[in-house]
């Protein structure tokens, strides 16, 4: 057995030997920008001194962790962290498709309008969090633009930022997220479906699908291996993504729906002297559940869709 | 070839327009109601930039007692913000450095893209293997001073290298890169081999003009973060001001006029200072977009000519 | 002679350009030609020059100048030669200064990979000097202190108790590890204020009932009033033209209240409250006789903690009550992300807020926008007062004692390994002349007209500064000094960077004909600690001390609020006792041992 995956690989090297020299340069650049700097990880495990470096500090074990974990209000940040994680994954990822689609199924007469609504959408991302946040906290004051139109639609006129109750502030963060990221985030499968053959819509027109069949039949699937990456690498990613806009737009007085892991372990590393150690702890608890996350997201989209990106 | 994308280009156009499938009212309607939806997105979408650029052109003490977004400049149309922001040089030296320092970064990151995205496409034995030594980079990171101590280990600390090199791609990219390899049919790359075509010249002329869109994204992308980029000037040139990129003046012009409003007689046009440079950092962005929407738009072309 | 000049001249011309040619010639446009003057007194072989790295926490408005160095009063300071044992030396500093709001990730990085400066401003510092000066990376400066820094000894043995924190204890040994910056007189930009045109129009003489009035008398030059020229016959209950007691403040919110009803202001209040409900510094928390919240120390040096203690109850009992009266922003928990001395800046600014705790620039006419809620306003300060309503006795009639002040220390300064070897002796007599009378002057002031047109400094000239910084006045408590009007009214921008404020040295400026109003320095804050003193906290000490004060923190932002907006009430005792107890679970107890053994320790 060993003998015959020794002669595989040998051929394998054979056959590839140009494809993993061609990829010697990028292995090379993130071993060196990426994997060296990664001994940092091992703060996590240290009461870090910062003059004593990673290397002269003392090892504590998982006591960072303890810390972290054991707060009084952990498992209300947890379960805050996981519904804004989720809404971000499920609504905010679909709705970028959703407008990408709706931009694809714009006649092609109006292709100027397109193009204006197109550059139009992705302005905010642009816009930095505060200037984002300090919009958001406008229009739902007490007396915000917004507030005034929910109130037309029979909700008690207040600030709703100071609205303790879930889920309001879950749905802002989802909705802020959605805000910026939409236009931006559509580009990529803007892209996808105008890549996708003219013949097959042809045809499917002739077979008389209409744009709604055509929609379901043609576009989705051929952008459906972009979506399930797109969604793996999100997956993998959506703790560590737009939660710096919670700290610009919590109060105490929403902690109980409003505080997440990015603003608990802020206030519990840096409000008053600097602990490094517990702030890398948190990250790295973050980098194990998005990890996970992934991993799990490949292992789902293999079994169901037939497809993965590893 | 020519006759070909023209002939698909007609296609696309008349399918894309329901001209094929009949030209129902329903179709019409449907027409329409996107139409409309799109122009709900717009307007939702352009609330925080027009607030920004008619705050950026108010009466800065008019704008101090205004609560609300703005739909139009309160006070006296106002160009002090622009005059304050533009009146040093600094902040055309940071647009040449950012223009270099966006040129050089997005072409080496684009390198290792095509490059990391097109090895990952070609099934190897040790695929796995690399896909998820890429994907780590994504989760983990080791933080600021190991980071530091890399760069400065490699001498880049303190030249424009440190702003170029080190952030001029992330995992993502090749992967998605890779992904868009993998949409190139096998076969005709197989034909391309058989013609004798070695791996550079599949890649960079066969492949890579058939990756469509999502190349022209990742560029996209890479440009738009190495626009935004400012953190690794402030750790790796902060004592190096010539070389710091228009972000990171900006970021410095807004803290020096933070606390004009404890003067005892606060010259209110720095208040408008935060707002103009918000507009002086985007809109070249933005001029500059179309250029891509077009490259976006040209992936119908290359999608009709493989089929 | 004259020939001799004029050639030493171009000599030096002619060496900066070349120095222009090495350096790619890309930020030296301007080679230091006025530096000439200062230093003609010494012949130019003999002088060596020494070089140093500085690591600067904020420098200034960067249109004004790039590097530190370029500041003029700095470098006229740096032009100066030293006679040093090793032969006359002259300074010659780079300084670095990080990008405004990543000053912390900048120092910390330099620290961590061991490439600081030779002089590091401490501020982004939040460990313990002591084990830095243990590990070797600070250097024990009492050798020179001592033996160089005469008027800097001069000045804590003027001042015993900063004497106290101004060394560290290290194994049982005083030695001097920072040098601080220190003010001749404190002062405050920041502090009550309250809308005195309101009481004007709306007010009663509490005496006789008649009407008040006032006004500017005078118009300046453009036609406009005089600010400087108000006056009224304003008087509160207590007797005076100022409030001094809560009844005064509440005698002030009745009316205020009908001045937002009468004018019809929908969305205004009376009183703009601190978030979240009370403020750490003391303020009015310290009306009750006591604290602010958190620990102080009592006039006997007893450290106390005040968030469980009665005084904090009638706090409570007062705010609430005032919150019934519909006095209060009833929205202030959500001003989280304001700053803690302009909360709701916005509407004070709209002029739909009475009283609120604002800074300089709002006094006078500040808010007036000339718009139909501020045309006319007069703001005046208003000192901290003393509570006669609520409480028991022992929280009446106290002078409060703890709130916000600037000190008269600041920004301390250490020196690393890096400068071992260096010739520091040159660099503390440069340090020492910062703190002689004659140059703190121009280092907090700026250049007077003589010292401008004997240097003519660029930064001067182009910014039309003629005249010098600052002009003497005579008045009766002796010589004082005012800014030209360009730097008085200032934003702030400008004004710094024509004196040299940023490096340690005696601070003057109070000398100033004090924009200070007289209200808020009516008491003294003696209850509150220094940076100084939590900093001498042994690092163990120091870890424990800051994880109770971050939970204690947190717990109040929490809980105060609802005591005041009646969620809670601090008048029934089951709901006090127990927001004290819990507070007495999160280890006060054990924190207010470590400053009070502190305290003691320092004697």
């Amino acid at each position: 057995m060993k003998n015959r995956a020794h002669s595989l690989l040998k051929t394998d090297f054979r056959r590839n030997w140009v494809l993993y020299a061609m990829f010697l340069p990028v292995a090379a650049y993130f071993l060196v920008f990426y994997y060296a700097p990664m001994v940092g990880v091992s703060i996590a495990f240290q009461k870090f001194n910062m003059r004593r470096g990673i290397f002269g500090s003392d090892w504590v074990g998982f006591d960072n962790f303890a810390t972290l974990f054991s707060g009084d209000t952990f498992p209300l940040v947890m379960r805050n962290t996981s519904v804004i994680a989720l809404l971000n994954l499920t609504v905010g990822f679909v709705v970028p498709i959703i407008l990408a689609i709706v931009f694809s199924e714009l006649r092609d007469s109006a292709k100027a309008y397109k193009r204006t609504v197109q550059t139009i959408s992705y302005m905010p991302f642009f816009v930095a969090a505060v200037v984002t946040t300090s919009l958001v906290k406008e229009f739902l004051g007490a007396s915000g633009g917004l507030t005034k139109i929910l109130s037309f639609f029979g909700l008690e006129q207040q600030n709703w930022l100071a609205n303790p109750k879930p889920p309001v502030f879950w749905i802002i963060m989802c909705a802020t997220e959605i805000w910026q990221g939409m236009g931006y985030g559509a580009i990529v499968y803007v892209a996808a479906i105008a890549s996708i053959n003219g013949d097959l819509f042809e045809a499917a027109a002739i077979d008389g699908a209409n744009r709604w069949k055509r929609l379901w039949r043609i576009t989705l699937p051929s952008i459906t291996p972009l979506i399930i990456m797109m969604l793996t690498l999100k997956a993998g990613t959506v703790l560590m993504t737009g939660f710096d806009k919670a700290l610009l737009l919590y109060m105490p007085k929403t902690y109980d729906v409003s505080d997440v892991l990015y603003t608990y372990t802020y206030r519990m590393a840096f409000s008053a002297q600097a602990d490094y150690g517990l702030s890398a702890a948190s990250g790295l608890f973050q980098s194990a559940i998005n990890t996970t996350l992934l991993l799990a997201s490949n292992y789902i989209s293999r079994k169901v869709a037939k497809t993965s990106l590893f | 070839m020519e006759p070909t994308k023209v002939q698909n280009r007609i296609r696309a156009k008349r399918v894309h327009s329901g001209m094929v499938g009949g030209h129902s009212v329903a179709d019409e309607i449907t027409d329409v109601i996107i139409g409309l939806i799109l122009l709900g997105v717009a307007f939702i979408c352009v609330i925080p930039l027009w607030h920004v650029l008619m705050a950026s052109l108010s009466d800065g003490r008019a704008l101090l007692a205004h609560d609300g977004a703005l739909l139009l400049p309160v006070g006296k149309l106002n160009f002090e913000g622009y005059k304050l922001v533009f009146k040093d040089s600094a902040i055309l030296k940071g647009y040449g450095n950012t223009l270099l320092y966006v040129v050089c970064a997005t072409s080496i990151g684009m390198c290792i893209n095509i490059v990391g995205g097109y090895v990952l496409s070609r099934k190897t034995a040790f695929r796995p293997f690399m896909i998820i030594m890429l994907m780590f980079t994504m989760m983990f990171n080791g933080g600021l001073i190991p980071t530091y101590n890399v760069i400065r280990a490699l001498g880049f600390v303190g030249t424009r290298w440190s702003l170029i090199i080190p952030g001029c791609t992330m995992a993502i990219f090749v992967i998605m890169l890779m992904n868009a390899f993998q949409s190139v049919p096998e076969s005709t790359l197989e034909s391309a081999a058989i013609d004798g075509a070695g791996h550079f010249r599949i890649m960079l002329q066969v492949a890579l003009p058939q990756t469509g869109g999502i190349t022209v994204v990742v560029l996209l992308n890479t440009v738009i973060i190495q626009w935004n980029a400012w953190f690794n000037a402030s750790i790796y040139v902060t004592n190096k001001r010539d070389l710091w990129p228009l972000q990171l003046w900006i970021r410095q012009i807004v803290a020096d006029n933070a606390n004009i409003l404890q003067g005892a007689s606060p010259d209110y046009d720095r208040l408008l200072i935060q707002y103009a440079v918000i507009m002086a950092a985007t809109i070249p962005i933005l001029v500059a977009f179309p250029f891509f929407q077009k490259k976006l738009e040209a992936g119908v072309i290359t999608g009709g000519v493989k089929g | 002679m004259k020939k001799l000049v004029s050639i030493l001249l171009i000599a030096l011309l002619a060496l900066s350009l070349a120095a222009c040619g090495n350096s790619n010639g890309a930020n030296s446009a301007e080679p230091p030609v006025q530096g000439a003057v200062g230093n003609s007194d010494a012949s130019a072989d003999e002088v060596k020059t020494e070089k140093y790295t500085y690591w600067l926490y904020n420098g200034e408005d960067a249109s004004y100048y790039a590097n530190y160095n370029e500041n003029p009063v700095i470098k006229y300071q740096l032009d100066q030669v030293w006679d040093t044992s090793s032969g006359k030396t002259k300074l010659d500093i780079d300084f670095w200064q990080p990008v405004t709001g990543s000053e912390r990730d900048n120092f910390n990085t330099l620290l961590g990979t061991g490439e600081y400066a030779d002089i590091m401003t401490m501020t982004a510092y939040d460990g313990s000097i002591v084990d830095l000066y243990k590990d070797g990376v600070i250097l024990d400066l009492t050798e020179y202190v001592e033996k160089y820094m005469p008027h800097y000894i001069e000045f804590l043995d003027a001042h015993p108790d900063y004497a106290i924190t101004a060394t560290n204890v290290v194994d049982g040994e005083k030695k001097y590890l920072q040098i601080y910056a220190y003010a001749s007189r404190g002062d405050v930009f920041w502090g009550y204020q309250y809308r005195r045109d309101w009481l004007i129009k709306y007010g009663k003489n509490p005496k006789d009932g008649s009407s008040f009035s006032g006004g500017c008398t005078k118009k300046t030059a453009d036609g406009k009033d005089d600010p400087e020229s108000w006056e009224d016959n304003v008087i509160f209950p207590s007797g005076g033209k100022d409030p001094i007691y809560l009844s005064d403040w509440e005698w002030m919110f009745e009316i205020f209240q009908t001045a937002i009803d009468d004018i019809g202001i929908k969305d205004g209040y009376v009183l703009s409250m601190y978030y979240p409900g009370y403020n750490e510094n003391g303020e009015l928390v310290s009306a009750f006789g006591g604290g602010g919240g958190h620990w102080y120390k009592t006039p006997e040096n007893q450290v106390k903690f005040n968030a469980s203690t009665e005084n904090f109850r009638a706090y409570l009992q007062c705010m609430s009550t005032w919150n019934e009266k519909g006095w209060l922003d009833k929205a202030f928990p959500e001003h989280a992300s304001d700053m803690f001395f302009r909360v709701d800046d916005v509407k004070v600014r709209q002029g739909k807020v009475g009283f609120w705790y604002g800074t300089l620039g709002e006094l006078k006419n500040g808010i007036d926008l000339g718009d139909e809620l501020t045309a006319g306003s007069w703001v005046a300060p208003a000192r901290h007062p003393i509570n006669d309503i609520y409480g028991t006795d022992e929280s009446k009639n106290i002078a409060p004692y703890t709130f916000y002040e600037k000190g008269l220390e600041a920004l301390p300064i250490s020196v690393s390994d890096k400068a071992k070897d260096k010739n520091l002796e040159a660099f503390f007599k440069w340090m020492d002349y910062r703190y002689a009378p004659e140059t703190a002057l121009s280092s907090s002031l700026g250049f007077s007209k003589e010292e401008y047109e004997m240097l003519k400094p660029e930064l001067y000239t182009r910014e039309g500064l003629t005249e010098g910084a600052y002009y003497a006045v005579e008045t009766e408590s002796g010589t004082k000094y005012h800014l030209v009007d360009k730097l008085y009214y200032d934003g702030g921008t400008l004004v710094n960077a024509v004196r040299g404020i940023r490096i340690p040295g005696l601070d003057d400026a109070a000398r100033v004909l004090a924009a200070m109003p007289d209200e808020w320095g009516v008491y003294s804050s003696t209850g509150s600690f220094r940076g100084s003193f939590t900093s001498q906290l042994s690092p163990e000490d120091s870890e424990t001390y800051n994880k109770i004060n971050t939970r204690v923190r947190e717990f109040m932002s929490k809980n105060v609020p609802g005591f005041i907006l009646g969620e809670k009430d601090p008048f029934s005792d089951d709901d006090w006792n127990a927001f004290a107890n819990a507070l007495g679970k999160y280890g006060v107890q054990e924190a207010t041992e470590i400053l009070q053994n502190l305290l003691d320790s320092l004697g």
